[in-house]
């Protein structure tokens, strides 16, 4: 039997199925023995589920909750998110009273932010404030200027960004090339093609064993 | 909120809204008309009395609290379950998380030993009724957390599908099957408890 028709058992047994499917199942069950004995087992295993009857309630229970929630004061009738965050406030300020006493404990000697004597007996019995003040100009940015790539050669550049003219000059407005970019009329080497002159430059050979093993290029640039 | 038919036919809500006023006499009211259940459902959940009336208190107190916070829906009944359901599953999530950390044996159980009171006449009826609800216990207890819960309320509280379904926020659908799969579990125990015992009978 398929699952389907042991869940109608069920509704049928809990009153649960609207009366046109259970006039269905009523008149099937009629039919068919073996549905009427699965339907008998279920009714039987759930007369079976049997419990003692329970305790029976203590005397004043309600005055008791109600004395509970009366007596208990704010804390024991805060909600749980007031106590949380009240027991967090405590244990935080706990901790930072901890740690500021440790640590001023902990230093041998803690720093006086008291002015030397010296200084008080120098200082103008009326501080002048200057009528201009000095505002510091923005320290010279070096611009690294690009140097012109040559074919084959790959090096590491440094280059100024194009800077809008009444921009100020930054520092972080400078930008490093990118060094995994090939250079113009330059491809790399599992491209394809490779200039000859960097073969030779590497190894005197551009068929040479070293100049695959040691560049580590793979077999297709053996072609080359 | 006088058009809700549902809201005007519990006064149950009324007595929540007088307590969320603060109104003492209201309150001790409505746990004096719910205890009865919600004792019963504790017990059930938790299967031990002493812990029921703990968790039943602890419900009650709940309501208290957040009175003022509950919007009036339905029967205010199936919100004390859906507490009730909710708290003896945590309760129950935290014993097996004790017993998890104190590594004892499989073979010990923190589960509270169940010693039914029989009030039947008959010593020996009282013996097999006791041994039933042993078994019927036993498999409760080995049943998952949300089969259980639908099993309770289905069967011990004699709530409809609909109502449990309300009470625990799942579909009609979810609670037959959970109830299905429920019942397959416990005829599975309650044959293999009487495998085990019907050898020890003979000898």
């Amino acid at each position: 039997m398929n699952r389907l028709p042991e869940i109608e058992l069920m509704r049928l047994l809990h009153g649960e199925l609207p009366p046109e499917r259970a006039v269905e199942l009523q008149e099937r069950l009629a039919r068919e023995p073996e549905l009427a004995e699965e339907l008998r087992r279920l009714e039987a295993s759930w007369d079976r589920l049997e419990l003692p009857p329970a305790a029976p309630t203590p005397r004043g229970f309600a005055r008791a909750v109600v004395g509970r929630a009366e007596s208990g004061g704010l804390w024991s009738v805060a909600p749980t998110r007031i106590r949380a965050a009240a027991f967090g406030m405590v244990a935080g300020g706990l901790a930072l009273g901890i740690g500021l006493a440790s640590g001023l404990a902990g230093t041998p000697e803690a720093p006086s932010f008291a002015p030397a004597p010296g200084l008080l007996a120098a200082a103008p019995a009326t501080p002048t404030v200057p009528s201009v003040v000095m505002v510091p100009t923005a320290p010279a940015v070096p611009i690294i200027r690009p140097e012109p790539a040559t074919p084959g050669e790959r090096t590491a550049e440094a280059t100024a960004p194009s800077v809008h003219p009444t921009a100020s000059p930054s520092p972080a407005g400078a930008q490093v090339a990118d060094l995994d970019l090939p250079a113009d009329g330059e491809t790399f080497a599992d491209e394809g093609t490779l200039a000859d002159d960097f073969w030779q430059a590497y190894n005197g050979t551009e068929t040479g064993a070293a100049a695959t093993t040691g560049l580590d290029i793979g077999s297709g640039s053996e072609d080359l | 909120m006088g058009n809700e038919p549902s809201t005007a036919a519990d006064p149950g809500w009324d007595a929540l809204a007088r307590t969320a006023a603060g109104d003492s006499v209201a309150f001790e009211l409505l746990v004096g008309q719910n205890q009865d259940r919600l004792l019963r459902l504790c017990e059930r959940m938790l299967g031990d009395v002493e812990e029921a009336r703990d968790a039943a208190q602890e419900v009650f107190l709940k309501l208290y609290r957040n009175a003022a916070s509950f919007r009036p829906r339905g029967q205010l009944f199936t919100l004390l379950y859906r507490i009730g359901v909710n708290h003896c599953l945590n309760r129950l999530r935290r014993r097996n998380l004790v017993r998890f950390f104190r590594f004892s044996d499989p073979g010990e159980d923190d589960t509270p030993v169940f010693e039914p009171v029989d009030g039947r006449p008959g010593a020996v009826e009282s013996l097999e009724a006791r041994e039933r609800w042993r078994v019927v216990r036993q498999g409760i207890d080995k049943l998952p957390s949300n089969q259980r819960a639908v099993l309770i309320l289905a069967k011990f509280e004699g709530l409809s599908y609909r109502e449990i379904a309300e009470v625990l926020g799942i579909s009609e659908g979810a609670v037959e099957s959970r109830l299905f799969r429920a019942m397959r579990r416990l005829e599975a125990a309650q044959e293999s408890a009487r495998s085990t015992v019907s050898p020890a009978k003979r000898t």
